[in-house]
């Protein structure tokens, strides 16, 4: 007799139920303690319920990625090309995605969910930043940013000391490194 | 519309800027009142200084708002000279030894004005994933535990970093990709063979063939056959399909004895001394130690090899052999390229043609090579 596939039953923020291949929802750890803890999420009646980051949409982003990475035997590059091509989606989903995922505590995804987000940001200017993420400007103006400078020498001071005691060393240096070649 | 960041707890944002040059990270503090302190707690220091005066103050002030909090990520490169003062040493050799979870760790520093020194126990945390330490001084290491590392990168270490680097390496079971350039270490302990290793990049330095049995990548910027005379293999680099040599006179036979232990061969890179160091101290070559073709072409060359690349090629007989020899006999052959050295280049513009025509008649039997000239 062929073994049925074991399913388990999620509940997601909007209150829907929905079966689940079990052996895929593992995959997140949160899921896993559930089952294998609590021993929830055998039936509708007892279903698992997902943290409130957790939206339908994001939930089958998320099994989607654990179905790809699931499958044994996949080289290195084909997982790397199916990430690259799995956080290829708008800016607001990748944060909700990165939510999720860290509520389900799937750190591979997280990872990669905010190398992506870094990816956006770097080089951005504030002003950019904000309008990226729609982040409010809520520092009145009379608040003051903190000074950031420490080192109270003056650039003269800097100068003079660099200019005074570099060349010399760097020579010999320079020397020794030939000779070890 | 709403803020699509807030959702995220500030251990992710601060992880999420983990990833990002630090002076961006400090630069987000005007973001809002949320962020204004948010970049204190970010678990990487990551600064490429090349002008002393601008960042010098972003670093201090960095390290000191940062306190004691560990770090992932550390990547200090300065490309200018810059004088670190002694509080300035303290942060940070302080901050090095208590990251013990750090998983990147990348410093390069002319610090010639600096007695900074890297404190030995960055040798044994075991969460480094990638170690690349550049013209900096180590201090004396005694012990290495390295189980995570993938990446090992050495170049200019000043004394007095003292260890036997086969105990190095035999401490780093899973190790990828090593460079080591310019060491004063020795090399006379025991070693284990380094399964993993993928890609090896070795200057100056002899260590045992058999460490890079399993490798795929192989860049030896040794003169040889000088630095290593005699290549007695008892085993064939079975995964290896780029190979570079770094020759000297009497080039050949060294060559021919690696491309016949290198069955799978795609890419050759042969770089000839230049004409300044090629005087300076080696053996004469003597005219009646003459060598000849083997009989049989070496595997690689008759079913493997696609790129072949010769560097500072100043048009010598056999130079020009060789090339005729590779592109004659390798049938798979879809690159040649060719880099002259600089004299033919810029005075010789009649002894270049005279090259570039010889090389060219040598093709006329192939039609599926492409020769380049650099």
């Amino acid at each position: 007799m062929k073994m049925m596939k074991p399913y388990v039953w999620l509940q997601t923020s909007d209150d829907s139920i929905q079966q689940v291949e079990q052996e895929i929802a593992m995959f997140c750890p949160l899921i896993c303690q559930e089952i294998i803890q609590k021993g929830m999420g055998s039936s509708k009646n007892c279903a698992i319920c997902l943290p409130q980051q957790v939206s339908p949409a994001m939930l089958s982003l998320i099994l989607d990625y654990c179905r790809f990475h699931q499958v044994p035997g996949r080289s290195n590059k084909e997982r790397k090309s199916y990430d690259e091509k799995f956080v290829r989606i708008d800016t607001e989903r990748l944060c909700e995605l990165t939510s999720a995922a860290d509520s389900l505590q799937l750190k591979p995804l997280v990872d990669l969910t905010s190398r992506a987000l870094a990816r956006i940001i770097e080089g951005k200017t504030p002003e950019e930043i904000r309008d990226i993420f729609h982040l409010p400007d809520d520092l009145t103006e009379n608040v003051e940013v903190e000074e950031e400078h420490v080192d109270d020498r003056s650039v003269d001071d800097l100068l003079s000391f660099i200019n005074g005691n570099d060349g010399g060393k760097l020579n010999i240096l320079t020397i020794l490194i030939f000779v070890f070649t | 519309m709403a803020d699509l960041i807030s959702s995220l707890p500030d251990e992710i944002i601060c992880y999420i800027l983990s990833f990002l040059p630090s002076p961006q990270v400090i630069a987000t503090s005007v973001l809002s009142k949320r962020w204004n302190f948010l970049w204190r707690s970010v678990p990487s220091l990551d600064f490429y200084i090349d002008n002393k005066d601008f960042w010098y103050s972003s670093l201090c002030s960095f390290l000191v708002s940062h306190g004691d909090k560990p770090f992932y990520r550390i990547r200090l490169r300065c490309y200018c000279s810059l004088h670190i003062t002694e509080s300035m040493e303290i942060q940070i050799q302080t901050a090095l030894s208590g990251s013990r979870s750090v998983q990147i760790l990348d410093l390069y520093c002319r610090w010639s004005t600096s007695n900074f020194v890297i404190p030995s126990v960055v040798f044994s945390f075991k969460t480094l994933v990638t170690l690349k330490l550049e013209q900096i001084r180590v201090e004396c290491v005694s012990f290495v535990d390295l189980p995570l590392l993938k990446i090992l990168h050495l170049k200019n270490i000043i004394y007095p970093l003292k260890i036997d680097l086969l105990e190095l390496l035999s401490a780093c079971p899973n190790l990828e990709d090593l460079k080591v350039k310019r060491l004063a270490f020795e090399a006379k302990g025991k070693f284990n063979p380094l399964s993993k290793l993928v890609r090896v990049n070795i200057y100056g330095i002899l260590l045992p063939w058999e460490i890079f049995k399993d490798v795929e990548v192989l860049k030896f910027e040794l003169v040889m056959p000088i630095c290593r005379p005699i290549l007695s293999l008892n085993f064939d680099f079975h995964n290896l399909v780029q190979l570079q040599l770094y020759v000297g006179l009497n080039w050949l036979p060294v060559v021919f004895k690696w491309l016949n232990h290198c069955p799978k061969l795609q890419s050759l890179v042969i770089s000839f001394l230049k004409t300044h160091v090629r005087f300076y101290n080696l053996p004469r070559y003597e005219e009646e130690d003459v060598w000849s073709y083997p009989e049989t072409i070496p595997a690689c060359i008759s079913s493997h090899l696609k790129t072949c690349r010769l560097k500072h090629y100043r048009d010598s007989e056999d130079e020009f052999q060789f090339a005729r020899y590779i592109l004659e006999n390798a049938k798979y052959l879809q690159t040649m390229k060719i880099r002259n050295i600089h004299y033919i280049r810029n005075r010789h513009t009649r002894k270049e043609e005279d090259m570039k025509r010889k090389l060219s008649s040598c093709m006329e039997r192939s039609d599926t090579c492409t020769l380049l000239f650099e």
